[in-house]
């Protein structure tokens, strides 16, 4: 039970965040009711992709399972290009991002007298040092985050459906258009699965905790079409708290401050514990150095990094948000790369998976191209992916070859 | 009503905030306050990024620019008008 709330608490990370809320407040703006259906749709391919990646039958031993499939499939300097882009931007570019709302979050609800960059720099200082030691006080926290999150949205949509004014909006609803992009967006809520190391029970708990996530969704995106007229939820970045404030008044508000600050804190350190993993599990592998397999000088580089971003400003630059975006197709890349890899092994091993793995990867990769293509930034995304896939080759291709005596041992 | 409310007393606690930049008045809520009904008032938000993108506050009729432009809108409003930089 324990290990199984863990795996929730790793899964549901990316979902309860800021950032997700507000990415949904944006499809529901543009798909009104009909957002459900490309909730359907993203949860049951988030499924299909995480029976394809968890699968028992590839064989892991649990340490840095998604490097050891993305290198068999496609060997070793592409690996470590794909894990590297799927990772390390979200983490520095998404968690800056988060931590600063955070911050403002806290100041404007809870303590206007106290600096938002202080209190985002509390929050990060908080998660690295759950990181720095045994991976198990970070874990517990990861739980404790996604948990206080998932209760609060629980509480506001309780409080939403009791409320007279979500029945007289609902009914005036005008008709809403279901777009390509809107599909796109909402799978990228789903996200987090790949975070869960595979182990004995499979693909089944992901499935769960994955339903929990689509139903929480669907309540959260039901009450904010009926709360907010559809110009404001795609419009405003800060949709939750205009709809928490319609449903609660200033208790609303208040707990909508806590799910931003607990889901920051869920999104910062789900992606602390991955990066770390995933750097861990690269250096026992020889494809970092040997110091990097201890852990903590992962916390504490990033954490470095994260921080002076911070300082310097850097989240008040408008192409921040193009950042993270760049960011979450880059772990869309990632991610179709790792499905379909996860087919392709599985067919080697005589079990099928070849076909579903393309699909199920294919189109994940289409959703990144579509996505990428109606961003107004598009450009900016195209060399954003350039420039971070040169950059990581570049770095695996010289490891390789500087360390090829110790590969070929 | 309550929104404009919560704009002034956040624009009052920011503007608390030590202005390095000598010649430049600052002005508290309350005069800001006495100030929102005048059409010669014109407010420029120049906070950017998740400064602005995170804020629950946004003063209604403020116009978006970045500290860069602040020249070039100031040459595009006769000197007559009041223009009030809200930044933080």
């Amino acid at each position: 039970m324990k290990s199984h709330l863990i795996i929730t608490g790793l899964i549901l990370a990316w979902l309860v965040t800021p950032e997700s809320l507000v990415l949904l407040g944006k499809a529901s703006g543009v798909s009104g009711m009909l957002v459900i259906i490309p909730l359907l749709f993203g949860v049951i391919l988030a499924c299909f992709s995480a029976a394809l990646i968890h699968d028992k039958r590839l064989g892991r031993d649990g340490k840095c399972d998604e490097f050891k499939l993305l290198s068999a499939a496609y060997g070793r300097a592409f690996a470590t290009t794909i894990v590297m882009s799927g990772r390390v931007p979200m983490l520095l570019f998404a968690s800056t991002g988060m931590l600063v709302s955070a911050g403002f979050a806290f100041n404007e609800i809870f303590a206007y007298w106290f600096p938002n960059f202080l209190f985002a720099s509390f929050l990060l200082l908080m998660i690295s040092v759950l990181n720095i030691f045994d991976e198990k006080y970070a874990l517990h926290g990861q739980l404790f985050f996604v948990g206080l999150s998932f209760i609060g949205i629980v509480i506001l949509i309780i409080m939403g459906i009791g409320s007279r004014a979500q029945a007289d909006t609902l009914t005036l609803l005008p008709s809403h258009d279901l777009t390509f992009s809107s599909f796109g967006i909402v799978f990228l809520l789903f996200l987090g699965f790949d975070f869960y190391r595979t182990n004995e029970k499979g693909v089944a708990p992901v499935i769960v905790t994955l339903t929990a996530g689509f139903l929480l969704l669907a309540g959260w995106g039901m009450l904010t079409v009926g709360f907010l007229s559809p110009e404001n939820l795609a419009e405003s970045s800060v949709s939750y708290l205009l709809v928490a404030r319609e449903v609660g008044g200033d208790i609303g508000r208040h707990i909508m401050g806590g799910i931003v600050i607990c889901g920051a804190l869920s999104g910062v350190n789900g992606l602390f514990i991955v990066i770390r993993r995933t750097f861990v599990g690269m250096a026992e592998e020889g494809m970092l150095p040997k110091v990097i397999s201890l852990g903590w000088p992962v916390t504490i580089f990033f954490a470095i990094f994260i921080e002076a971003m911070m300082m310097t400003g850097f989240a008040g630059e408008e192409i921040l948000e193009t950042q993270i975006r760049a960011s979450l197709l880059l772990w869309l890349l990632y991610l179709g790369l790792r499905s379909y890899a996860a087919g392709l092994l599985l067919s080697r091993m005589g079990v099928g998976g070849k076909v579903l793995g393309s699909i199920v990867g294919g189109g994940i990769l289409m959703i990144m191209v579509c996505l990428t293509v109606v961003n107004a930034d598009a450009g900016y995304l195209v060399r954003f992916y350039v420039v971070s896939i040169i950059v990581f080759f570049i770095f695996s291709f010289i490891w390789i070859n500087t360390n090829r005596r110790a590969f070929l041992r | 009503m309550k929104n404009l409310v919560a704009v002034l007393i956040f624009v009052l606690l920011t503007s608390s905030t030590t202005v390095l930049a000598s010649g430049v008045k600052t002005i508290n809520k309350d005069e800001l306050k006495a100030m929102l009904e005048s059409p010669e008032l014109v407010v420029l938000d120049v906070r950017t990024g998740r400064d602005w993108s995170s804020s629950e506050f946004k003063i209604k009729g403020a116009i978006r620019m970045t500290g860069k432009d602040v020249d070039v809108v100031a040459s595009q409003h006769s000197k007559d008008k009041t223009l009030v930089l809200y930044c933080a």
